[in-house]
């Protein structure tokens, strides 16, 4: 199939769909980072990191207790008009 | 060369929105093209954000990356974490941007697009996004303190129990206005009903999804919601056309109001997971989506503005813009200022850029784009709606947001009375209208939703045309407003819960743990009443509501804008920077004149459609009357009396109450101001300080420093 694409037109259209992916990957990141979806795998990463999400001896949330503890941080934020 | 190519390029810039301003102050044709509208505002806000901003960011502030910002410092993984710049701008912008921005200037209409188009694009550069930013900087400068905190340490206690009151008076206002909104939107609707209503399962099953069922998976929820809110639209279509099903969700006014109480009172004691978290992603969503849908289909079909540019005479012979609008009470002088409040200047928007947002933020310079930029944006929502409004045939316009007690309750006696007013209008075009978008009727739908609503569904149906289009996108508009609405309504009973065991918790320590479930029920019962008890006045009375309601919010809402600046004019004079501090000042002193004045019209305006102390005794005198007359034989006409009785009664206390609320409004600025100018003062002459806080910030720590420590 892939033969079938001239190779010119692969030439061009190969950074494009590239630029494309790249686009895309960053768009899914930010919009994950935003809506918190990826919020325990970067809790779990600064856990490593810096180890500071231990307060106290607390132990390491799971993911289930992580989220509840997430979704109740943001019910405390104001909405505006 | 760079600097030539740069002035041309400013100074192109200038002479564009100069232009468009011209063409849209001294037209004189029918109409005039929105393009014009567009043109102004971005080349007015092109150059607020590279000039004004500027002053704040480099002048007063002089942030600096090398600086390290709370979330770094502090970075705990949970409250302050270092986050992308568009992340926090995405959060900042979710959070300031509501229902506002689309209201304020929809109502604000009525006065003609360009008082409410010149007060959202200056207003928004000199006053908003400059408030925006001084509090975003400042609270990043100590450590993301509240405003209610800044307010304590840099005026003085007086200052912070001010500002913890205007923001629970604006919450419960707020709360009340827009559940009006809400209701003025779905009465007799069973579409609207039907679709809004099922929103709410929809965001529980998310909650489950989300909690229980694969935890933390929020854009797989949100995917989820979605396509079920859309379906949602289609089964809102079928309770309209099945006979039973339409009859069963034609809900009146009265009925949706006390739902909506019930609402908010249980949305605040569930757990967040269950349904505030749910519902709040899935707002977020359909409200970012539908904003852009909103700005490409405006920039698409470029739709002319029907409505004049200023709306000044009435055929009654009364000047329209002295105060006989059908819509608001009031001139347009202090009025229209006071009706836009989000979209030009807010000051719940201090609650954010004081909360979440200066925790999250990874390097200084990131406060400028996100505090300033993210107000722009609002205010171009706010251009946005009020093009929605005005290219509707301004006798549409005026039939939706009038109230019954001003046009009648047919659509023969509204379009009489319209008509009256130099806005031709029939009766079978009301009729079309309210067929076109599958309604019964689309008279007196206050609040500005349904008139943004016909607006959205105008131009989305010139795009995308077929039949029943006007139908479909109508009540997805409704279905959009009334979800992020909602969101508010629950997040602000929930928000104004917290603040009122916070203050009780001063007296009774134990009612002040939000985790202790009775403090928390009865906190959720008090604030859902009392916002409750605003929202049900408006429904009871026929020229209330948003007639009577929204100006006492815009006031609630810039007394808050004031104290922020106020808190802001401190912060920026204690830095030694008093010779920047007119980026806070001037835009204070307009919103006292303004505050004042309207709170002044108020209480003792001649005007007695404006005058609520003259409208009690308006009332109290058709009390008397009616009391005096003889008793009716008949059972149920004395009946009828004593119930019309108790119902003057109601609204001569209503008047009072909002009355009250005005004068400690008045006085609430009057205090914190003159405690302002006390405490600025003191500081140049080496006085003695009320708040606590030292002469100078203490400098932080650079980075260097703290990689050494």
């Amino acid at each position: 199939m892939a033969g079938a694409i001239p190779m010119s037109i692969r030439r061009i259209l190969g950074p494009v769909l590239g630029h494309m992916a790249r686009c895309w990957a960053i768009c899914r990141s930010r919009l994950r980072e935003w809506s918190g979806d990826d919020a325990y795998e970067r809790y779990l990463a600064e856990h490593r990191d810096h180890g500071h999400s231990l307060k106290d001896g607390h132990a390491l949330l799971d993911r289930r207790e992580f989220y509840r503890q997430y979704f109740d941080r943001r019910g405390k934020r104001p909405r505006c008009c | 060369m760079r600097r030539i190519w740069s002035i041309l390029g400013w100074g192109a810039v200038s002479a564009a929105g100069a232009w468009a301003f011209a063409v849209l102050a001294l037209h004189r044709g029918e109409t005039v093209s929105a393009a014009w509208l567009l043109t102004a505002a971005l080349c007015t806000y092109a150059i607020g954000y590279r000039f004004y901003s500027r002053i704040i960011a480099n002048r007063i502030f002089a942030l600096d990356d090398a600086r390290p910002t709370p979330a770094v410092r502090l970075d705990d993984g949970h409250d302050y974490v270092p986050t992308n710049k568009w992340v926090v701008f995405g959060h900042h912008f979710a959070a300031i941007a509501g229902a506002g921005p689309l209201v304020g200037p929809i109502l604000a209409a009525q006065f003609g697009y360009l008082p409410g188009a010149l007060w959202i694009i200056v207003g928004v550069v000199l006053g908003g996004a400059a408030q925006d930013c001084v509090i975003l900087c400042g609270s990043m400068r100590r450590d993301g303190k509240s405003l209610g905190q800044m307010a304590r340490e840099e005026i003085g206690p007086v200052g912070g129990w001010m500002a913890l009151f205007g923001v629970f008076a604006i919450i419960i206002i707020l709360t009340a206005v827009l559940a009006m909104v809400v209701v003025n939107a779905l009465a007799d609707s069973p579409w609207g009903v039907v679709s809004v209503g099922l929103t709410i399962p929809i965001a529980l099953l998310m909650g489950v999804w989300m909690r229980w069922i694969r935890p933390g998976r929020v854009l797989e929820a949100s995917l989820i919601g979605l396509v079920l809110v859309i379906a949602s639209l289609w089964a809102g279509k079928y309770a309209n056309d099945d006979p039973k099903l339409s009859q069963i969700f034609s809900l009146s006014r009265d009925t949706l109001a006390k739902l909506i109480i019930g609402y908010g009172f249980t949305a605040s004691v569930l757990p967040v997971w269950l349904l505030l978290a749910p519902r709040d992603y899935l707002s977020a969503f359909i409200k970012v989506g539908t904003v852009f849908l909103l700005a490409a289909g405006i920039f698409i079909v470029m739709p002319p503005l029907l409505m004049p540019k200023l709306v000044t005479q009435f055929a009654d012979g009364g000047p329209f813009a002295h105060g006989n609008g059908p819509v608001s009470a009031g001139t347009m002088f202090p009025f229209a200022f006071i009706t836009i409040a989000c979209g030009a200047i807010s000051g719940f928007h201090a609650l954010v850029s004081s909360g979440t947002t200066p925790k999250l933020l990874a390097r200084e310079s990131h406060a400028r784009p996100i505090a300033y930029g993210s107000m722009l944006m609002e205010s171009f929502v706010a251009v946005l709606a009020l093009i929605a409004a005005c290219a509707l045939e301004p006798g549409a316009y005026f039939a939706m947001n009038s109230p019954a007690g001003k046009i009648g309750t047919d659509v023969a006696s509204a379009a009489a009375t319209i008509s009256k007013w130099n806005f031709a209008i029939t009766p079978e075009a009301l009729q079309g209208l309210a067929d076109e978008v599958g309604e019964k009727s689309i008279l007196s739908r206050a609040g500005g939703a349904p008139c943004l609503a016909v607006g959205m569904a105008r131009i989305f149906s010139n795009i995308i045309p077929g039949p029943d289009a006007m139908k479909h996108w109508y009540h997805f508009a409704i279905m959009f407003e009334a979800l992020f609405i909602l969101t508010t309504i629950d997040a602000g009973t929930r928000v104004g819960r917290f603040i009122l065991q916070d203050l009780v918790g001063h007296v009774w320590k134990r009612f002040g743990n939000v985790s202790w479930q009775p403090a928390a029920w009865i906190a959720s019962f008090v604030v859902a009443m009392s916002w409750g008890y605003f929202l049900l006045t408006g429904v009871y009375d026929k020229l209330g509501g948003i007639y009577t309601l929204w100006p006492v919010f815009g006031i609630a809402n810039q007394v808050l804008a004031a104290i922020a600046l106020c808190v802001g004019t401190t912060i920026i004079v204690k830095m030694g920077k008093a010779r920047f501090a007119f980026v806070t000042i001037i835009p204070l002193l307009w919103l006292v004149v303004v505050t004042e004045t309207a709170g002044w019209q108020k209480l003792a305006s001649s005007d007695k459609a404006v005058n609520f102390l003259e409208l009690a005794r308006g009332t109290d005198a058709q009390i008397a009357t009616l009391a005096a007359a003889p008793a009716p034989a008949d059972p149920a006409a004395a009946t009828a009396l004593g119930q019309q009785l108790s119902d003057l009664r109601k609204k001569a206390f209503n008047n009072r109450v909002d009355g009250a609320l005005c004068a400690v409004f008045m006085v609430a600025i009057l205090v914190v101001l003159v405690d302002t100018i006390r405490e600025c003062l003191a500081f140049l002459t080496g006085g003695r300080l009320l708040g606590s806080s030292p002469r100078a910030p203490e400098p932080q720590p650079s980075e260097a420093e703290l990689r050494e420590a």
